[in-house]
């Protein structure tokens, strides 16, 4: 397995959360659900600070430990860390029992979702995601008659970034057509080829 | 059917008969290219100081000629049509004969040039393709994510530079693609449709 690569802010800030006195068990709860909803995109940072009993605690320590776990987060999510290294990890750092079962449970509940949301984190090209067709037929135009022949028009809708939408038109005939399915069921068999031989 | 050709072509055309069967050929020619590429002033040029005839007359003429090709090949004139479009000019046959083979032999082409100036629509040219895998980015390792590379070349038109479109899918989407332009394809052969399609004249 790769390494964890943390620094040595990240730990500091992992460690005050060991800090029972400082962290009350309410805030620690707030703290740990806002940063696994912040990075599943359901809640912003600014939800960190609206909770009442966050005011107790110092705003320094309190964004320096938000941002460590931030990290730690996507640091072992990355790698996909395992459940007992994550725990062992904690221990090191002096949290408590308790606190290292509800980081724990949270980790067990989110690790696919958030692997899922760091997945898309990326550029990429635009991604067809449905395709809408219309079947015409081509009798006359202005400048020649008598063409009597069938045009299909494709739309590709794509997106970009997530509900970014684009979109690809064209036109193609009959024959056109069927080279264009032609090559894309060659396509899309080729990964059946490639799974069996794995 | 009949075209009805105006005065001036009419006109233009009568000058036909004061040239030799050579020329006229050549005439056909230009003309053709004419509809195919558009004017080319240069030949109008060469031809006028060839035949001591005004620019301007040689130009005339071969937007005449053009016009009768084009308006012909625009309603798929057959032959004896073709024979009394040109009938009111009262030219010799040979000459009628020579420009009837010289629009049967390019009225593909006349049409296909033609279709071009309707609103058009993007064309497909070509799709290639690729599968890749992608392993890990920046924020992910220990994935497996196969990711289908699409290069699609469009064109407006014959004489137009293909448009590149670079774009993905997962093989998901892709078999949804498939099943979906394959689904249209089976359309066209549906009996309805057939029916439709030979009745359209």
């Amino acid at each position: 397995m790769n390494s964890l690569n943390l620094s040595e802010d990240v730990l500091k800030g992992v460690e005050t959360l060991s800090d029972e006195k400082l962290i009350a068990e309410n805030v620690f709860k707030h703290i740990i659900d806002c940063c696994f909803q912040v990075i599943l995109k359901r809640k912003t940072e600014s939800d960190l600070f609206e909770n009442k009993a966050i005011s107790s605690v110092d705003t320094i320590a309190l964004k320096q430990t938000y941002s460590a776990f931030i990290v730690f987060i996507l640091e072992t999510m990355k790698i996909n860390y395992d459940q007992a290294s994550i725990k062992n990890l904690l221990e090191e750092h002096k949290l408590s029992q308790n606190r290292i079962d509800f980081i724990s449970n949270y980790f067990k509940e989110y690790r696919v979702a958030i692997r899922k949301v760091l997945s898309v984190t990326n550029f990429h090209f635009p991604h067809i995601i449905d395709v809408n067709w219309r079947l015409d037929f081509f009798m006359k135009s202005n400048s020649v008659e008598k063409l009597n022949q069938p045009v299909y028009i494709i739309n590709l809708t794509t997106e970009q970034e997530e509900n970014i939408k684009g979109k690809v038109q064209f036109a193609c005939t009959l024959e056109q057509l069927q080279d264009l399915v032609f090559k894309l069921r060659d396509a899309q068999k080729q990964i059946e080829r490639s799974s069996i031989k794995s | 059917m009949i075209i009805e050709l105006d005065a001036s072509h009419k006109q233009d055309l009568v000058l036909l008969k004061a040239i030799s069967i050579e020329v006229v050929n050549e005439f056909c020619k230009i003309a053709i290219e004419f509809i195919k590429k558009g004017s080319n002033k240069k030949l109008y040029i060469g031809a006028s100081q060839k035949l001591n005839i005004p620019v301007d007359k040689i130009e005339s003429l071969v937007d005449s000629i053009s016009h009768l090709f084009s308006e012909c090949s625009r309603f798929m004139l057959n032959e004896n049509d073709f024979n009394d479009t040109l009938a009111p000019i009262k030219l010799e046959e040979d000459i009628v004969n020579h420009l009837r083979e010289c629009y049967f032999e390019n009225r593909k082409d006349i049409r296909v040039s033609l279709q071009e100036f309707y609103p058009n629509l993007d064309h497909y040219q070509s799709l290639e393709w690729r599968l890749d895998t992608q392993i890990a980015n920046r924020s992910l390792g220990q994935t497996i994510n196969p990711i289908y590379m699409l290069k699609l070349l469009t064109k407006s038109g014959a004489d137009q530079p293909s448009t590149e479109h670079l774009l993905q899918t997962d093989p998901n989407n892709l078999k949804h693609l498939c099943n979906e332009l394959e689904s249209a394809l089976n359309e066209i052969r549906s009996y309805e449709n057939r029916i439709i399609m030979r009745n359209i004249k």
